[in-house]
């Protein structure tokens, strides 16, 4: 019976080990993106760079509207002005779209992603993959946003909007109602309701950076709590009519109503697994919940 | 017969005992394995976006490192990190080859490149950070070994974790960049790829006890000055901190997305000295901590279970290699029934299959998520390194108890070897 057993663990375990070794064969390495920084709006930014050279090297100099993109597959662009595009024609196609001003109509469908070089509005109730908007975009209400959405100058967003994986603009993201998103992105991302006061006197000051689970902090309308720092907490965060200068951190829920985060001097980022939005916030920078976790109540 | 009865019962209550500790080792690494694959992941200090970042020291230790300096100095001096919130430090620790030379020639063309040459003092790690400390500006203190590739981002993407105030320690994570050279650089690269996709991250999920690893990380510089500094006599002077931390009431954080290549060894001599050094290391670190991690306010329950365990790591070989000469013993007295091939089997498999240095499925795991798919297939080859490290972590156990038993109080630095060919790296 021994000798079975260490016959067959000694001798035959050498055949599987080689045919192992075999398959194991060839060249297989992690890579690291060396030059890699981090940056808010990168699907955007990679998005608008691949598509950028590739219509720069083939559409405008060969006079070509509809190329093809090397993405992370093959794709296919259709690129020029439109007049009351359905984008029925060319469903399977990438769409950048030249007009100084565009109209996505109301209830339209895109599957592939839309690049606008100029402003663009999205009627309500349009179910669409991508946007890279170059100039102000407008959405409507109940709008579906599958992947991401950019835009350089502004965004503003209707009510009961889903914001895919990330939504984000170079100037002001305005929210209405409603609205469901994972990342934010802007400078500043404001919500319904929010009027623009200045503050003369606080109800507290709080010089440092609070570390305490859970944070629940509540001024006056008129006489919000002052924070100098971050808030970085293991439970949850529960502010409202505060101003924090800094970073708010929490590892479960964040809610925040009439609240102001960083400073036009001063980017910061609000990141919880669950985030809610009631009126009159104002942020600076970044925010970031677990996928479809970020409400604006 | 009395006696011979007790010797036996003893021997056999040793075999179990040690079975059961496997098995102990191999639950915790089916649910690390469990919780990677399936688990909610806790959310990243790196994902903060913020203009106010810390004050930051890079410190790179060398000595005679001229295959490498110039490609670890030249990332460093790309970093995207604000220029005025940073500086260089690479410590020249008694350099014989060209090393001073490169990093003076650096120091003349970027100035937030301090260097600090040493050719006087103790040798070795610890005492040149030690002295670096000294002079570091930095509230934040980072550490690149020499051999390392540290990407444009990483800087920020570990000092940023610091913005909590009970974060006292970071860990990135390390990839080898000569992954593809042989046998052993492969089955390093799938243990790296398990002990840190899985494991580090799943202790970081579970809220437990993520290792500081001395390189690819950093610490808050006026905790360590406050404590001490580093000693210099601890050879692994990582875990030494990671424990401080935890028992000072700090947070250590393990920051996955903060990748850094390194040069994994590539011959077998070389591996096993670092084995010998590292389990001598974290050893003596054993001795030290044992009971003041079980008496830690700071610390939950899981934290000091987690904690314990990780701190046995590298006495588990050992434990198992006397349990072989157990088995031995009782087979030679006459005293074993036809299930004793299957514990001798049954020990190693546990511990080479689920035991702390190859847990398999944490290696799957962690290869599935990297979409390593050829190399996976190397997994029964880990086998062999069971043998291996067994043999080299039990020489560095010895010396450990040794180092205590003669209250060793100097230690010799082994520097690693490298194999990069001069300042090239792609």
């Amino acid at each position: 019976m021994i000798e079975v057993v260490f016959f067959l663990v000694f001798f035959l375990f050498i055949f599987p080990f080689a045919i192992s070794y075999v398959l194991a064969s060839g060249k297989e390495r992690l890579n690291i993106d060396l030059n890699y920084t981090r940056n808010p709006r990168y699907f955007s930014v990679s998005f608008r760079e691949k598509l950028f050279k590739a219509i720069i090297k083939d559409s405008l100099l060969k006079g070509d509207s509809r190329i093809e993109v090397q993405m992370s597959k093959k794709e296919l662009v259709k690129y020029g002005k439109f007049n009351d595009l359905t984008f029925n024609l060319y469903p399977n196609h990438i769409y950048v779209i030249t007009n100084r001003a565009f109209r996505i109509k109301k209830g339209t469908a895109v599957k592939k992603e839309i690049y606008a070089l100029y402003d663009l509005v999205i009627e309500d109730d349009c179910f669409i993959r991508a946007v890279a908007c170059d100039g102000v975009c407008k959405i409507g209400n109940d709008v579906i946003i599958v992947r991401w959405i950019d835009a350089i100058k502004s965004l503003y967003i209707g009510s009961g909007c889903s914001l895919g994986i990330a939504c984000s603009t170079e100037g002001i993201l305005k929210l209405g109602k409603n609205n469901i998103f994972t990342r934010l992105y802007g400078h500043p991302i404001i919500t319904y309701g929010f009027n623009e006061k200045e503050y003369k006197e606080f109800s507290t000051i709080i010089e440092k950076t609070i570390r305490e689970n859970p944070v629940q902090l509540e001024g006056f309308e008129d006489k919000p709590v002052y924070v100098k720092g971050d808030i970085f907490s293991d439970d949850d965060i529960r502010l409202k009519n505060v101003i924090v200068e800094g970073t708010v951190f929490s590892f479960k829920n964040i809610y925040l109503e009439n609240v102001i985060v960083g400073s036009p001097e001063r980017r910061v980022s609000v990141i919880g697994e669950r985030i809610t939005f009631g009126r009159g916030v104002k942020i600076y920078g970044y925010i970031q919940a677990n996928t479809k976790c970020g409400k604006v109540s | 017969m009395a006696m011979g009865g007790i010797m036996i019962l003893v021997l056999k209550g040793y075999i179990i005992s040690v079975s059961l500790l496997c098995i102990l080792y191999a639950l915790r690494h089916l649910i690390f394995a469990y919780d990677r694959f399936m688990g909610k992941q806790k959310i990243f200090y790196g994902d903060i976006i913020d203009d106010q970042l810390p004050t930051v020291s890079v410190l790179v230790p060398m000595h005679n490192e001229e295959k490498v300096a110039s490609n670890i100095l030249s990332l460093l001096s790309k970093t995207d990190y604000p220029k005025n919130k940073y500086e260089v430090i690479p410590i020249n620790d008694h350099s014989e080859d060209k090393t001073k030379e490169i990093i003076d020639e650096f120091a003349k063309r970027y100035d937030f490149i301090k260097p600090l040459h040493r050719y006087g003092g103790k040798r070795g790690k610890p005492a040149g950070l030690n002295d670096a400390l000294k002079i570091a500006q930095g509230e934040i203190v980072l550490i690149f070994d020499a051999d390392y590739l540290p990407p444009k981002g990483i800087v920020r993407e570990l000092a940023v974790n610091f913005k909590d105030p009970l974060v006292g320690a970071v860990m990135g994570r390390v990839i080898p960049v000569n992954a593809d050279k042989n046998l052993l650089t492969k089955l390093l690269d799938l243990e790296r790829c398990g002990g840190y996709q899985v494991n580090q991250q799943s202790r970081y999920n579970l809220n437990l006890i993520p290792q500081y690893g001395g390189t690819v990380g950093g610490f808050r510089r006026d905790i360590v000055l406050e404590t001490g500094g580093f000693n210099e006599n601890v050879l692994a002077e990582d875990t030494e901190l990671t424990y401080r931390m935890y028992v000072s009431g700090y947070k250590v954080v393990y920051a996955n997305r903060a990748e850094c290549w390194e040069e994994a060894p590539e011959n077998w001599n070389v591996r096993a000295r670092q084995v010998k050094r590292w389990s001598r290391g974290h050893n003596q670190v054993m001795f030290k901590y044992f009971f003041k991690v079980l008496k830690s306010p700071h610390l939950t329950f899981f934290q000091k279970f987690d904690g314990l365990l990780l701190l046995m790591v590298y006495l588990i070989p050992f434990l198992l290699l006397l349990g072989l000469f157990d088995f031995l013993i009782l087979f030679f007295l006459g005293d074993i029934n036809f299930i004793a091939p299957v514990y001798v089997m049954l020990i190693p498999l546990l511990f080479s299959g689920f035991g702390n240095f190859a847990p398999f499925y944490e290696i799957a795991v962690g290869a599935v998520i990297d979409g390593l798919e050829k190399r996976v297939r190397l997994l029964p080859f880990l086998i062999f390194n069971f043998v291996f490290y067994s043999i080299y972590i039990s020489l560095g156990f010895w010396q450990a108890i040794l180092d205590s038993i003669k209250g060793k109080k100097e230690i010799h630095w082994d520097k690693t070897e490298r194999f990069r060919d001069k300042g090239a790296a792609d």
